[in-house]
C-alpha cells in the first residue's frame, strides 16, 4: 500500500468510523440532549429587543451583519417560543431530522443577534449538535418516527459525530492560542490569579472555594493552574485525531470545568451535552435499551406529547415574564422553582449539571476499566 | 450495529468537507493572533502580564457608575441595572466597549442615540428627571510586593458622560 492509500485509509476510518454508534445509542443521546435543553436552558433571545441599536455590533461575516439593528420583539419572542417546540419534538421524535435541521437553524439565527453585542458566547459549539446529527439518523429508536413506522431504516452515520469532534478542537484552540500568545506559560506571571482577582472583587459575590482562594497565595500552585488551562485547550486539537483521547481529555476536561466552578463559579454545564457525545456508547447493554425502549413505547406518543407541550410551554412563558435576570439561556421552570425557593441560581445551574458531569466521568472510567 | 452505507460520491463529498474545514484553521489561528494583537487587555484576559513581581503592575480595574443631578449629587447604580435587559456577561462587556472601561483616561464618547437612552435609563432606575450626567469612577488595582494579598487602590479617574 503507498503512503498516499495509507493516508487516504486513515483519513477515511478517521471521518467515518471514529464514534461508532448504534441507532438506539443515538436515539438515547437525542433523549438525553433534549432533556438537556428543557431542564438547564433553551436559547432564548426575548431580552435581545429591548436594547438600543446603537449598541448593535455584528461580527463582520455573520447573519447579523446583513441588518443595520436588532430585529424587533415580535420576531424573536416568535423564535424563542419556535425553539422551545421543536426541542420537545426533538425529545418526542416527531419528524426528527425536519425538527433537527429547524431546531439548529432557528437557535443559529437567534444566536447570530444575540452574539451582536460585540461578544460571541462560549456556547456556540453546542448548538450545531441538532443540525449535524439530523444526518446520523438519530430519530431512528426510542422515538415517535420509529413507534408509528415513519422511520423504519435503523442505519446510522458516524461522521457527523467526527465533525462535532473536529468543531469542539476549534472552540478549545481558539480558547488556549490567546493565552499562549499572552504569556500564560511565563512563570513570572499569574494570569489565572489575575482572572480571579478581576472575578472576585470587580463582579463579587463568588461562593464556594472563591473566599478561599482570595487568601492563597501560594505562587508555583497559581502557575500550575496557568499551565493546566493553556495545555489542555490546546491538546483538544491534538486528541480528536484519536477517539480514546478524546475520551481520556474529556475526562480531564470535566474536573477542570468543576475547579472553574468552584474557584470562578463559571459553569460550563453547556458543554456537557456535548461531551456525552464522545463517550463509549458501546458499553451500554441490550437490557438497559430494553427498559428504556419499555418506558419510551409507552410515552412517546401524540397523547403525551400535547399533555407535555401544554404543561411545559405556559411554564415557560411564565418563568420568561417573571424570570429574575435576563440570560442566553432561559432557565427552565424547575431552576427557577429552586431560585424562588432562595437558592442562587448561578450555583443551582452549576450544581445541578455537576451530576451528569461526574456521571460522564464514571461511565468513562468504568468503560475504560472494563475494555 | 448497522452503519449506513454511503456512495462513493457522497463519500468524497463529505470528506471534501472535513478538508475545507481543516483548512480553515491556519485562517483561525491568523484572525485570534491578529484580534490578540489588535485589542491586547480589553478582550483576552490575561493577555497582559497580571500579577507579576513587577511592583506597580495593574491587575485590575473597576469602573463604578453615578448618575450626576443638576446640583451634583452622585446616585450609584450598578452596571447589571443600566444594561437590566443583558446577560450579565454582555452587560460588563457593552459596558466596556462603550464606555471604555479598560482606558479609563481617554475620552468618553457616546452618540446621541445612546445619551438619549442612558436619559431614559436614568429616569427609570432612579425616578429622577434632573439627571446632567452620568459619572464613571474607574479605580486602578495595583500589585504592592509587600502587600501580595491586599491589591491596593492607586488611582482613580472620572469620566462624566453628558446627558441631553
Amino acid at each position: 500500500m503507498s503512503l498516499k492509500e495509507n493516508i487516504s485509509n486513515r483519513f477515511d476510518q478517521w471521518v467515518f468510523n471514529s464514534y461508532p454508534m448504534s441507532s438506539k445509542a443515538l436515539g438515547l443521546y437525542r433523549i438525553l440532549y433534549s432533556i438537556y435543553l428543557l431542564v438547564w436552558g433553551i436559547p432564548n433571545f426575548e431580552w435581545i429587543a429591548d436594547n438600543p441599536n446603537s449598541f448593535y455590533n455584528p461580527p463582520a461575516y455573520s447573519l447579523g451583519a446583513l441588518l443595520d439593528g436588532f430585529p424587533p420583539y415580535w420576531f424573536l419572542e416568535g423564535l424563542s417560543l419556535l425553539v422551545v417546540l421543536l426541542a420537545i419534538l426533538l425529545l418526542f421524535g416527531w419528524h426528527t431530522r425536519t425538527v433537527s435541521i429547524l431546531l439548529g437553524l432557528s437557535i443559529i439565527v437567534g444566536k447570530s443577534f444575540a452574539f451582536s453585542f460585540g461578544l460571541i458566547g462560549q456556547d456556540i459549539v453546542v448548538w450545531f449538535i441538532p443540525m449535524l446529527l439530523s444526518f446520523s439518523n438519530w430519530g431512528s429508536s426510542f422515538s415517535i418516527d420509529a413507534y408509528t413506522g415513519r422511520t423504519q431504516n435503523t442505519s446510522t452515520q458516524y461522521w457527523p459525530i467526527t465533525m462535532m469532534s473536529l468543531f469542539l478542537g476549534f472552540g478549545m484552540f481558539t480558547a488556549g492560542l490567546p493565552k499562549l500568545l499572552g504569556g500564560w506559560l511565563d512563570p513570572a506571571t499569574q494570569a489565572t490569579r489575575g482572572h480571579f482577582f478581576t472575578q472576585y472583587y470587580v463582579i463579587g459575590d463568588l461562593k464556594l472555594l472563591a473566599p478561599y482562594m482570595a487568601h492563597f497565595t501560594n505562587k508555583w500552585i497559581w502557575e500550575m493552574m496557568d499551565w493546566v488551562a493553556v495545555l489542555f485547550e490546546l491538546s483538544f486539537l491534538v486528541a480528536i485525531i484519536n477517539p480514546k483521547w478524546v475520551r481520556r481529555i474529556l475526562v480531564v476536561a470535566i474536573i477542570f470545568h468543576t475547579s472553574t466552578f468552584m474557584v470562578l463559579n463559571i459553569s460550563f454545564h453547556f458543554q456537557y451535552s456535548l461531551y456525552l457525545l464522545f463517550i463509549n456508547w458501546a458499553f451500554i447493554n441490550d437490557k438497559t435499551y430494553q427498559r428504556i425502549g419499555n418506558i419510551t413505547a409507552k410515552l412517546f406518543n401524540y397523547k403525551v406529547l400535547i399533555a407535555f407541550m401544554l404543561i411545559y410551554v405556559p411554564l415557560y412563558v411564565l418563568s420568561q415574564k417573571f424570570m429574575l435576570m435576563p440570560g442566553q439561556l432561559a432557565p427552565s421552570p424547575f431552576l427557577l422553582l429552586g431560585e424562588w425557593l432562595g437558592a442562587d441560581y448561578k450555583i443551582l445551574v452549576g450544581a445541578t449539571a455537576l451530576i451528569p458531569a461526574l456521571g460522564i466521568v464514571a461511565w468513562q472510567v468504568n468503560a475504560a476499566r472494563n475494555s | 450495529m448497522v452503519a449506513q452505507q454511503i456512495n462513493s460520491t457522497r463519500r468524497k463529498r463529505i470528506k471534501l468537507m472535513f478538508v475545507l474545514l481543516m483548512l480553515a484553521l491556519p485562517a483561525q489561528f491568523y484572525v485570534v493572533y491578529n484580534y490578540a494583537n489588535m485589542y491586547p487587555c480589553v478582550h483576552m484576559p490575561g493577555f497582559r502580564p497580571v500579577l507579576d513581581d513587577n511592583e506597580g503592575n495593574l491587575f485590575y480595574a473597576d469602573t463604578k457608575l453615578y448618575f450626576v443631578t443638576a446640583d451634583g449629587k452622585d446616585v450609584p447604580v450598578l452596571y447589571t441595572e443600566l444594561f437590566d435587559q443583558l446577560p450579565e456577561f454582555f452587560a460588563r462587556h457593552t459596558m466596556k466597549r462603550l464606555f471604555k472601561y479598560n482606558a479609563p483616561n481617554e475620552a468618553i464618547q457616546v452618540d446621541d442615540i445612546t445619551a438619549q437612552w442612558l436619559r431614559e435609563r436614568s429616569v427609570t432606575i432612579t425616578g429622577a428627571h434632573d439627571i446632567t450626567a452620568l459619572k464613571l469612577v474607574t479605580t486602578d488595582y495595583r500589585y504592592r510586593k509587600e502587600e501580595p494579598k491586599d491589591p491596593k487602590l492607586t488611582t482613580t479617574s472620572v469620566n462624566l458622560i453628558p446627558l441631553p
